[in-house]
């Protein structure tokens, strides 16, 4: 996930990947909520976060995640430029 | 006897580090003991990055020698009251000030003449006009960034040292509306840098400052333990100090201090200065109790440990019109003055209403919950997507800081029967809200509503509980008369003439305005106190 984002795919071109073949299948929900949050937890088996690579923040103009520098001053002063 | 130290300070918080560097720079022999580790920031940050939930004290390891209070499940403070004590601190080099918001508001003069000009609470044992020049001289130490602004109170004597730093989008929205209702949105003053100050660097915007500032834009105590140190000061960490000695003629003799592997060390001083917040500070005062002092060191008011205060928070969320995309930049910027002072403080308590920049990362569902509930509900693809992103760039709240009376009931104590790891009792606090905070929780409450509706907000819900601010205040309170208080306006102990008080426990009342620039002012205030006493 975060090779892919860093490769410079967009949230929208990952978006539009086959949705029709997303059938939201427990497994699949799973795996999008682990792409959005950086939160994976199937069966309690795994939870792990990556939080600076997770799609909600680039969705919701937060980028990079909070916790790492993101501009001047100015930049909370205006809508974000990058979605 | 020859002390070891002229000044000991317990507490590497921010008012123990502007008085060790203060004390240092005038070449008194400085030591300062904190409880707590040495935190490296670059770790933190890395702990933050690896935490699952972002709670305050998420990027610091608790050590299990100087346990601090968890914002989740916490196992430290035992609760007695009716309503539950929700601040934290924490307890490491630097304080608190490590997930400080950094809001640097004054008092206002009101605030310190509630029983004069209000009926209710009690005057403080100084005037505004008192604390003036410690106001002026805090800011410039902290670097706080201002506006160019009128202000409630009295004018300014110098300007900030350094410009204000831009509004919020949220915060514009609330400001068209705002004079509606007679008030005005101000950008708030803060210990952010707007531009470089003091060797550090201008805020970078990591919307971080609860629980972290990246690269310390955001003032934290370590700017002055370092200070302090160059000065000669010595500062140790992981020492929790257990016992506060005093002779029979009262002078404060020594602290016993305790390492982790439970070895101690008595540490004498010709000034002990208390300075390890409302909880920690009184909670070693009464476990220096001592056939000479059987209720505990500088209590023969039976004051310590009461009056323990917050900002009791009432939280509102709704969704913009419009987005105003949050979570960018400092978690709030602005704030709505206006009902932090009037005739209402006879009836209820006043409240500062600061305007959210952080999402309903507080109020909740904060993202996570946010994406994941949208997930759930079969939602993918781009329409995903413009769900999450609909959502999160119109979520506001709003954040009405509210004023608490002094109450004797209100208290934290020892609790000899819970020992943390190293044998040293855990607090214990009986905490209630009474109708004069109960009724500024349901004002504010209905101006929320108010406002959101003005803008045309929608799905506008209140928190059903008052958050805690963080905000610890008044268990060591100062006042003019010694059977009703600790200390006096300088911060100096009734009871023991070489024994000091640094910190927001000296406050009499809650105020209206975040503490942490009257801690800084009143701990400069005392800063010069001791130093005409070290000459004597």
């Amino acid at each position: 996930m975060e090779l892919l984002l860093r490769s410079g795919v967009t949230p929208a071109s990952l978006s539009a990947l086959e949705p029709e073949a997303y059938r939201g299948t427990a497994v699949e929900k799973r795996l999008l909520e682990a792409w959005y949050t950086g939160l994976f937890n199937l069966d309690g088996l795994s939870d792990i976060r990556s939080f600076d690579t997770t799609l909600m923040w680039r969705v919701a103009g937060v980028d990079p995640s909070p916790g790492l520098c993101r501009g001047d001053p100015e930049s909370w002063a205006s809508a974000p430029s990058n979605i | 006897m020859t002390e070891q130290s002229d000044v000991l300070i317990v507490g590497a918080g921010v008012a123990g580090a502007l008085i060790a560097y203060s004390l240092a720079g005038a070449g008194a022999r400085v030591t300062v003991v904190e409880a707590g580790p040495q935190v490296d920031r670059g770790v933190a940050l890395n702990r933050l990055e690896r935490a699952a939930i972002r709670v305050p004290e998420a990027p610091y390891e608790m050590a299990p020698y100087a346990e601090s209070p968890a914002t989740i499940k916490d196992t430290y403070i035992q609760q007695d009251g009716p309503d539950p004590f929700r601040s934290t601190y924490l307890r490491q080099v630097g304080g608190t000030t490590w997930h400080w918001l950094g809001t640097a508001l004054r008092l206002l003069p009101s605030d310190l003449e509630l029983r004069s000009r209000y009926g209710v609470g009690e005057d403080w044992p100084l005037r505004y006009s008192d604390l003036t020049p410690w106001y002026d001289a805090a800011e410039s130490e902290l670097g706080v960034s201002g506006p160019d602004d009128d202000f409630l109170g009295p004018p300014r004597q110098k300007p900030y040292p350094m410009p204000g730093l831009p509004a919020a989008l949220g915060d514009r929205l609330i400001e068209q509306i705002a004079g509606r209702f007679g008030f005005k949105v101000r950008v708030s003053p803060q210990a952010r840098n707007s531009q470089p100050f003091d060797g550090r660097p201008a805020c970078c915007a990591s919307s971080s400052c609860i629980p972290i500032c990246p690269v310390q834009a955001k003032y934290d105590a370590t700017v002055h333990l370092r200070k302090a140190e160059a000065a000669g000061a010595h500062v140790f960490s992981e020492s929790v100090a257990v016992r506060v000695d005093a002779d029979n003629d009262g002078r404060v003799t020594g602290i016993l201090i305790r390492k982790p592997d439970r070895s101690e060390t008595w540490l004498s001083a010709r000034h002990v200065i208390i300075a390890a917040n409302a909880i920690e500070g009184p909670k070693l005062l009464l476990m220096s109790r001592s056939e000479r002092f059987q209720d505990g060191v500088a209590n023969s008011s039976g004051a310590v440990g009461r009056y323990l205060m917050d900002h009791p928070v009432q939280l509102t969320k709704a969704l913009s019109p419009v987005p105003v995309w949050p979570r960018r930049g400092p978690q709030e910027v602005s704030a709505i003055h206006e009902l932090r002072e009037g005739d209402q403080r006879r009836h209820h308590g006043a409240f500062l209403m600061n305007i959210g920049n952080q999402g309903w990362e507080w109020a909740g569902p904060d993202l996570a919950s946010l994406a994941r509930e949208y997930v759930d509900a079969g939602l993918s693809g781009p329409e995903l997507l413009n769900a999450v992103r609909s959502h999160s760039s119109r979520e506001m709240t709003l954040v009405a800081l509210t004023e608490q009376l002094p109450d004797p009931s209100n208290r934290i104590t020892p609790d000899f029967d819970r020992l943390d790891a190293i044998g040293v009792p855990k607090p214990r606090v009986f905490f209630r809200l009474d109708d004069y905070t109960a009724s500024a929780l349901a004002a504010a409450r209905n101006m929320h509503e108010q406002l959101f509706h003005a803008v045309g907000a929608t799905e506008i819900g209140h928190l059903p509980y008052a958050e805690g601010a963080g905000h610890i205040m008044g268990t060591t309170r100062m006042g003019t008369d010694a059977r009703t208080s600790v200390a006096t306006a300088a911060g100096q102990s009734h009871d023991h003439p070489n024994l000091w008080f640094a910190g927001a426990s000296l406050f009499p009342t809650s105020g209206t305005a975040n503490p942490t620039l009257t801690i800084a002012a009143l701990a400069l205030r005392t800063a010069g106190a001791i130093k005409i006493a070290l000459k004597q």
